[in-house]
Protein backbone atom coordinates (compact mmCIF):
# COMPACT_ATOMS: atom_id res chain seq x y z
CA UNK A 1 0.00 0.00 0.00
CA UNK A 2 1.48 3.44 -0.94
CA UNK A 3 1.48 6.60 1.25
CA UNK A 4 -1.48 7.98 -1.02
CA UNK A 5 -3.43 4.75 -0.13
CA UNK A 6 -2.18 4.72 3.67
CA UNK A 7 -3.88 9.06 3.88
CA UNK A 8 -7.08 7.56 2.14
CA UNK A 9 -7.13 4.66 4.28
CA UNK A 10 -7.12 7.02 7.39
CA UNK A 11 -9.67 9.57 5.82
CA UNK A 12 -11.89 6.65 5.17
CA UNK A 13 -11.87 5.81 8.93
CA UNK A 14 -11.96 9.41 9.65
CA UNK A 15 -15.54 9.32 7.77
CA UNK A 16 -16.98 6.47 9.87
CA UNK A 17 -18.87 8.56 12.48
CA UNK A 18 -19.35 7.06 15.43
CA UNK A 19 -22.21 7.00 17.51
CA UNK A 20 -24.39 8.94 19.62
CA UNK A 21 -24.91 8.02 23.10
CA UNK A 22 -28.88 6.56 23.42
CA UNK A 23 -31.15 9.61 23.86
CA UNK A 24 -32.35 8.57 27.37
CA UNK A 25 -29.52 8.78 29.40
CA UNK A 26 -29.53 12.15 28.85
CA UNK A 27 -32.24 12.84 31.56
CA UNK A 28 -31.00 9.82 33.21
CA UNK A 29 -27.54 11.12 33.80
CA UNK A 30 -28.04 14.37 34.26
CA UNK A 31 -30.81 14.16 36.91
CA UNK A 32 -27.98 11.07 38.62
CA UNK A 33 -26.07 13.79 38.63
CA UNK A 34 -27.98 16.72 40.16
CA UNK A 35 -29.09 14.27 42.66
CA UNK A 36 -25.35 13.54 44.07
CA UNK A 37 -25.00 17.34 44.02
CA UNK A 38 -27.83 18.21 45.93
CA UNK A 39 -26.61 15.59 48.86
CA UNK A 40 -29.14 12.98 48.52
CA UNK A 41 -27.72 9.09 47.65
CA UNK A 42 -24.89 8.76 45.35
CA UNK A 43 -26.54 7.40 42.05
CA UNK A 44 -24.01 4.98 40.52
CA UNK A 45 -26.60 3.15 38.60
CA UNK A 46 -25.07 -0.25 37.94
CA UNK A 47 -26.49 -2.43 35.79
CA UNK A 48 -26.56 -5.25 38.55
CA UNK A 49 -28.33 -4.55 41.86
CA UNK A 50 -26.57 -5.24 44.88
CA UNK A 51 -27.67 -8.55 46.55
CA UNK A 52 -28.20 -6.65 49.70
CA UNK A 53 -30.56 -4.06 48.19
CA UNK A 54 -32.29 -6.51 46.16
CA UNK A 55 -33.19 -8.14 49.79
CA UNK A 56 -33.46 -4.86 51.81
CA UNK A 57 -35.49 -2.75 49.39
CA UNK A 58 -37.84 -5.58 47.49
CA UNK A 59 -40.98 -4.27 50.28
CA UNK A 60 -40.49 -0.65 48.82
CA UNK A 61 -41.81 -1.73 45.18
CA UNK A 62 -44.87 -0.03 45.74
CA UNK A 63 -43.75 3.10 46.61
CA UNK A 64 -44.76 5.38 43.63
CA UNK A 65 -42.81 8.59 44.13
CA UNK A 66 -39.09 7.10 44.61
CA UNK A 67 -36.74 9.93 43.43
CA UNK A 68 -34.37 9.13 40.78
CA UNK A 69 -35.16 7.45 37.27
CA UNK A 70 -34.88 3.98 38.69
CA UNK A 71 -31.77 2.81 39.33
CA UNK A 72 -31.18 1.04 41.88
CA UNK A 73 -30.02 3.68 44.64
CA UNK A 74 -33.09 5.40 44.45
CA UNK A 75 -35.10 1.98 45.47
CA UNK A 76 -33.03 3.10 48.95
CA UNK A 77 -34.91 6.16 49.36
CA UNK A 78 -37.57 6.08 52.25
CA UNK A 79 -41.03 6.01 50.83
CA UNK A 80 -42.10 8.92 52.01
CA UNK A 81 -45.79 9.11 51.60
CA UNK A 82 -46.14 5.61 50.82
CA UNK A 83 -49.24 3.81 52.68
CA UNK A 84 -48.12 3.26 56.64
CA UNK A 85 -47.30 -0.36 57.49
CA UNK A 86 -49.76 -2.23 58.81
CA UNK A 87 -50.11 -1.68 62.79
CA UNK A 88 -48.11 -4.96 64.40
CA UNK A 89 -46.50 -5.72 61.52
CA UNK A 90 -43.14 -5.68 62.26
CA UNK A 91 -41.35 -7.43 59.71
CA UNK A 92 -42.73 -4.59 57.50
CA UNK A 93 -41.50 -1.84 60.02
CA UNK A 94 -38.10 -3.01 61.16
CA UNK A 95 -36.43 -2.77 57.30
CA UNK A 96 -38.41 0.33 57.24
CA UNK A 97 -36.39 1.64 60.07
CA UNK A 98 -33.00 0.19 58.85
CA UNK A 99 -33.44 1.81 55.71
CA UNK A 100 -34.09 5.02 56.98
CA UNK A 101 -31.63 5.32 59.38
CA UNK A 102 -29.12 4.33 56.66
CA UNK A 103 -30.33 7.09 54.59
CA UNK A 104 -29.19 9.32 57.10
CA UNK A 105 -26.25 8.01 58.12
CA UNK A 106 -25.15 7.33 54.82
CA UNK A 107 -23.32 10.07 53.77
CA UNK A 108 -24.52 12.57 55.74
CA UNK A 109 -22.30 15.08 57.10
CA UNK A 110 -23.84 15.17 60.69
CA UNK A 111 -23.08 11.51 61.21
CA UNK A 112 -19.82 11.74 59.88
CA UNK A 113 -19.62 15.10 62.06
CA UNK A 114 -20.42 13.45 65.13
CA UNK A 115 -17.75 9.93 64.18
CA UNK A 116 -15.06 12.69 63.96
CA UNK A 117 -16.16 14.22 67.33
CA UNK A 118 -16.30 10.51 69.39
CA UNK A 119 -12.93 9.78 67.53
CA UNK A 120 -11.42 12.88 68.54
CA UNK A 121 -12.96 12.36 72.49
CA UNK A 122 -11.69 8.94 72.83
CA UNK A 123 -8.31 9.97 71.53
CA UNK A 124 -8.14 12.33 73.98
CA UNK A 125 -9.09 10.31 76.48
CA UNK A 126 -6.49 6.94 75.47
CA UNK A 127 -4.09 10.06 75.50
CA UNK A 128 -4.75 11.18 79.20
CA UNK A 129 -4.70 7.11 80.06
CA UNK A 130 -1.37 6.98 78.63
CA UNK A 131 0.30 9.96 80.75
CA UNK A 132 -1.09 8.52 84.30
CA UNK A 133 -0.04 5.53 83.08
CA UNK A 134 3.57 6.74 82.58
CA UNK A 135 3.75 8.53 85.68
CA UNK A 136 2.95 5.30 87.42
CA UNK A 137 5.47 3.85 85.47
CA UNK A 138 8.15 6.91 86.59
CA UNK A 139 6.83 6.30 90.15
CA UNK A 140 8.04 2.13 89.72
CA UNK A 141 10.86 3.00 88.39
CA UNK A 142 11.82 4.88 91.70
CA UNK A 143 10.75 2.20 93.81
CA UNK A 144 14.03 -0.56 93.78
CA UNK A 145 16.34 2.16 95.14
CA UNK A 146 13.94 2.86 98.16
CA UNK A 147 13.91 -0.20 98.37
CA UNK A 148 17.56 -1.72 98.57
CA UNK A 149 18.58 1.38 100.67
CA UNK A 150 15.84 0.07 103.24
CA UNK A 151 17.26 -3.59 102.78
CA UNK A 152 21.07 -2.29 103.43
CA UNK A 153 19.62 -0.71 106.48
CA UNK A 154 17.71 -3.68 108.20
CA UNK A 155 21.42 -5.82 106.96
CA UNK A 156 22.81 -3.44 109.26
CA UNK A 157 20.87 -3.62 112.39
CA UNK A 158 21.40 -7.25 111.72
CA UNK A 159 25.05 -7.04 111.90
CA UNK A 160 25.24 -4.69 114.41
CA UNK A 161 22.85 -7.04 116.22
CA UNK A 162 25.24 -10.31 115.46
CA UNK A 163 28.32 -8.43 116.52
CA UNK A 164 26.90 -8.11 120.14
CA UNK A 165 26.81 -11.55 120.40
CA UNK A 166 29.04 -13.75 122.24
CA UNK A 167 29.61 -17.20 120.69
CA UNK A 168 31.11 -18.42 117.54
CA UNK A 169 29.17 -18.66 114.58
CA UNK A 170 29.52 -21.75 112.69
CA UNK A 171 30.62 -21.68 109.28
CA UNK A 172 30.41 -23.75 106.24
CA UNK A 173 33.63 -24.96 106.37
CA UNK A 174 33.53 -26.52 109.83
CA UNK A 175 30.05 -28.38 109.46
CA UNK A 176 31.59 -32.09 108.51
CA UNK A 177 30.63 -33.36 105.41
CA UNK A 178 27.95 -36.29 104.76
CA UNK A 179 29.52 -39.39 104.38
CA UNK A 180 28.26 -41.40 101.98
CA UNK A 181 27.97 -45.32 102.30
CA UNK A 182 29.00 -47.55 100.02
CA UNK A 183 26.99 -49.30 97.43
CA UNK A 184 26.56 -52.95 99.39
CA UNK A 185 28.72 -55.54 97.22
CA UNK A 186 26.99 -58.26 95.51
CA UNK A 187 26.24 -61.65 97.73
CA UNK A 188 28.90 -64.07 96.65
CA UNK A 189 27.03 -67.10 96.00
CA UNK A 190 24.75 -64.68 94.04
CA UNK A 191 28.23 -64.66 91.37
CA UNK A 192 29.03 -68.11 92.14
CA UNK A 193 25.68 -69.31 89.91
CA UNK B 1 -31.45 28.51 30.10
CA UNK B 2 -29.58 24.64 30.39
CA UNK B 3 -27.28 25.05 33.31
CA UNK B 4 -23.13 24.10 33.01
CA UNK B 5 -23.90 20.14 33.14
CA UNK B 6 -26.77 19.99 30.43
CA UNK B 7 -24.27 22.45 28.40
CA UNK B 8 -21.13 20.09 29.36
CA UNK B 9 -23.76 17.02 28.67
CA UNK B 10 -24.24 18.34 25.13
CA UNK B 11 -20.72 19.73 24.41
CA UNK B 12 -19.10 16.44 25.19
CA UNK B 13 -21.45 13.72 25.84
CA UNK B 14 -21.06 12.31 22.52
CA UNK B 15 -17.16 12.37 22.12
CA UNK B 16 -16.65 11.24 25.92
CA UNK B 17 -19.34 7.82 24.85
CA UNK B 18 -17.54 6.65 22.08
CA UNK B 19 -14.18 7.14 23.45
CA UNK B 20 -16.00 5.18 26.56
CA UNK B 21 -17.57 2.53 24.52
CA UNK B 22 -14.51 1.93 22.19
CA UNK B 23 -12.47 1.52 25.25
CA UNK B 24 -14.55 -0.63 27.11
CA UNK B 25 -16.70 -2.65 24.33
CA UNK B 26 -19.45 -2.73 26.78
CA UNK B 27 -22.47 -0.16 26.38
CA UNK B 28 -23.59 -0.72 30.17
CA UNK B 29 -20.22 -0.47 31.15
CA UNK B 30 -20.16 3.05 29.08
CA UNK B 31 -23.49 3.97 31.06
CA UNK B 32 -22.02 3.59 34.54
CA UNK B 33 -18.39 5.24 33.56
CA UNK B 34 -20.23 8.34 31.63
CA UNK B 35 -22.69 9.11 34.72
CA UNK B 36 -19.34 8.62 37.07
CA UNK B 37 -18.13 10.90 35.10
CA UNK B 38 -21.18 13.39 35.42
CA UNK B 39 -21.52 12.82 39.15
CA UNK B 40 -18.27 14.15 39.79
CA UNK B 41 -18.51 17.18 37.45
CA UNK B 42 -21.68 17.75 39.75
CA UNK B 43 -19.79 17.12 43.05
CA UNK B 44 -17.12 19.08 41.82
CA UNK B 45 -18.04 22.25 39.58
CA UNK B 46 -14.63 23.69 40.36
CA UNK B 47 -12.80 21.14 38.48
CA UNK B 48 -12.81 22.32 35.18
CA UNK B 49 -11.88 25.78 35.77
CA UNK B 50 -8.43 26.64 34.50
CA UNK B 51 -8.36 23.85 31.70
CA UNK B 52 -7.79 24.90 28.31
CA UNK B 53 -9.16 22.28 26.59
CA UNK B 54 -12.52 21.06 28.20
CA UNK B 55 -12.71 18.39 26.00
CA UNK B 56 -8.80 16.90 26.26
CA UNK B 57 -9.62 17.48 29.96
CA UNK B 58 -12.77 15.07 30.27
CA UNK B 59 -11.04 13.01 27.86
CA UNK B 60 -8.53 12.08 30.21
CA UNK B 61 -10.83 11.81 33.35
CA UNK B 62 -12.72 9.28 30.95
CA UNK B 63 -9.82 7.17 30.57
CA UNK B 64 -8.83 7.07 34.04
CA UNK B 65 -12.02 5.97 34.73
CA UNK B 66 -11.95 3.14 31.99
CA UNK B 67 -8.50 2.35 33.23
CA UNK B 68 -9.83 1.87 36.97
CA UNK B 69 -13.16 0.04 35.39
CA UNK B 70 -10.54 -2.37 34.24
CA UNK B 71 -8.67 -3.25 37.40
CA UNK B 72 -11.84 -3.61 39.13
CA UNK B 73 -12.94 -5.92 36.75
CA UNK B 74 -11.74 -10.04 36.64
CA UNK B 75 -10.26 -11.50 34.33
CA UNK B 76 -13.35 -13.96 33.90
CA UNK B 77 -15.37 -11.02 33.53
CA UNK B 78 -13.25 -9.11 31.14
CA UNK B 79 -13.75 -11.97 28.83
CA UNK B 80 -17.39 -12.80 29.42
CA UNK B 81 -17.72 -8.79 27.79
CA UNK B 82 -15.50 -9.49 25.11
CA UNK B 83 -18.07 -12.14 23.88
CA UNK B 84 -20.55 -9.59 23.21
CA UNK B 85 -18.26 -6.51 22.03
CA UNK B 86 -19.34 -6.87 18.80
CA UNK B 87 -22.84 -6.63 19.42
CA UNK B 88 -21.83 -2.61 21.17
CA UNK B 89 -22.48 -0.28 18.29
CA UNK B 90 -19.49 2.26 17.80
CA UNK B 91 -20.49 3.63 14.64
CA UNK B 92 -23.34 5.63 13.50
CA UNK B 93 -26.06 3.72 11.05
CA UNK B 94 -25.92 4.02 7.43
CA UNK B 95 -28.39 3.48 4.56
CA UNK B 96 -25.03 2.39 2.71
CA UNK B 97 -24.50 -1.26 2.63
CA UNK B 98 -20.64 -1.28 1.94
CA UNK B 99 -20.43 1.78 4.54
CA UNK B 100 -22.42 -0.59 6.94
CA UNK B 101 -20.41 -3.64 6.50
CA UNK B 102 -16.70 -1.76 6.63
CA UNK B 103 -18.05 0.29 9.61
CA UNK B 104 -19.21 -3.14 11.27
CA UNK B 105 -15.89 -4.93 10.38
CA UNK B 106 -13.88 -1.73 11.38
CA UNK B 107 -15.95 -1.58 14.78
CA UNK B 108 -14.69 -5.60 15.03
CA UNK B 109 -11.31 -4.89 14.22
CA UNK B 110 -10.90 -1.85 17.26
CA UNK B 111 -12.04 -5.09 19.03
CA UNK B 112 -8.60 -6.72 18.52
CA UNK B 113 -6.70 -4.33 19.01
CA UNK B 114 -4.93 -3.89 22.41
CA UNK B 115 -6.63 -1.16 24.74
CA UNK B 116 -3.86 0.76 24.64
CA UNK B 117 -3.32 1.07 20.67
CA UNK B 118 -7.36 1.66 20.65
CA UNK B 119 -6.58 4.80 22.79
CA UNK B 120 -4.29 6.51 20.69
CA UNK B 121 -6.62 5.51 17.18
CA UNK B 122 -9.58 6.78 18.63
CA UNK B 123 -8.27 10.18 19.91
CA UNK B 124 -6.38 10.33 16.68
CA UNK B 125 -9.02 9.65 13.91
CA UNK B 126 -12.09 10.94 15.62
CA UNK B 127 -10.96 13.49 17.85
CA UNK B 128 -8.21 14.63 15.55
CA UNK B 129 -5.62 15.42 18.62
CA UNK B 130 -2.62 15.64 17.87
CA UNK B 131 0.30 13.65 18.70
CA UNK B 132 1.82 15.77 21.43
CA UNK B 133 -1.86 16.25 22.88
CA UNK B 134 -2.61 12.32 22.98
CA UNK B 135 0.95 12.03 24.65
CA UNK B 136 -0.13 14.53 27.74
CA UNK B 137 -3.54 13.34 27.96
CA UNK B 138 -2.61 9.78 28.27
CA UNK B 139 0.34 10.54 30.12
CA UNK B 140 2.74 9.17 27.48
CA UNK B 141 6.15 9.96 25.71
CA UNK B 142 5.07 11.20 22.28
CA UNK B 143 6.98 8.20 20.53
CA UNK B 144 5.20 5.91 22.52
CA UNK B 145 1.86 7.79 21.43
CA UNK B 146 3.10 7.45 18.01
CA UNK B 147 4.07 4.34 17.74
CA UNK B 148 1.49 2.90 18.90
CA UNK B 149 -1.08 5.26 17.07
CA UNK B 150 1.61 3.30 13.83
CA UNK B 151 0.75 -0.65 15.19
CA UNK B 152 -2.58 0.06 15.74
CA UNK B 153 -3.28 1.57 12.14
CA UNK B 154 -1.08 -1.11 10.58
CA UNK B 155 -3.06 -3.67 12.21
CA UNK B 156 -6.34 -1.70 10.63
CA UNK B 157 -5.40 -1.50 7.37
CA UNK B 158 -3.93 -5.23 7.33
CA UNK B 159 -7.73 -6.42 8.45
CA UNK B 160 -9.58 -4.32 6.21
CA UNK B 161 -7.65 -4.05 3.05
CA UNK B 162 -9.77 -6.56 1.40
CA UNK B 163 -13.27 -5.04 1.84
CA UNK B 164 -11.38 -1.10 2.20
CA UNK B 165 -10.12 -2.38 -1.97
CA UNK B 166 -13.29 -3.64 -2.94
CA UNK B 167 -15.29 -0.61 -1.66
CA UNK B 168 -12.88 1.63 -3.14
CA UNK B 169 -12.67 -0.22 -6.51
CA UNK B 170 -16.46 -0.60 -6.57
CA UNK B 171 -17.03 3.20 -6.40
CA UNK B 172 -14.06 4.20 -9.27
Amino acid sequence: MTRSNMDDFEQQLRRQTPAPPPANWRAEILEAARQSRTGLQPVPERTEKPAHVRAQTAYLAPASNTIGTGGWSSEIQPAFGAPAAPAGDRLQTCPTLLVRLREWLWPHPAAWASLAAVWIVLFSVQRQTETAIQSEMIALRAAPEEVLEAFAQRQMATERLLAGLDFEIPTMDRLKPVRRHPIASPPLMLLAT
Amino acid sequence: MPDELERLYDAHAPALFAFLLNLTRVEATTRDLLQELFIKLARQPDILKGTQDERAFLLRLAHNAAIDSFRRQSTRERNHEALGAEQAGLFAATSDPDEAEFRRQLAAALGELPPDQRAVVHLKLWEGLTFDAIAELLGLPLNTAASRYRYGLDKLRERLRPLYDEIKHGRL
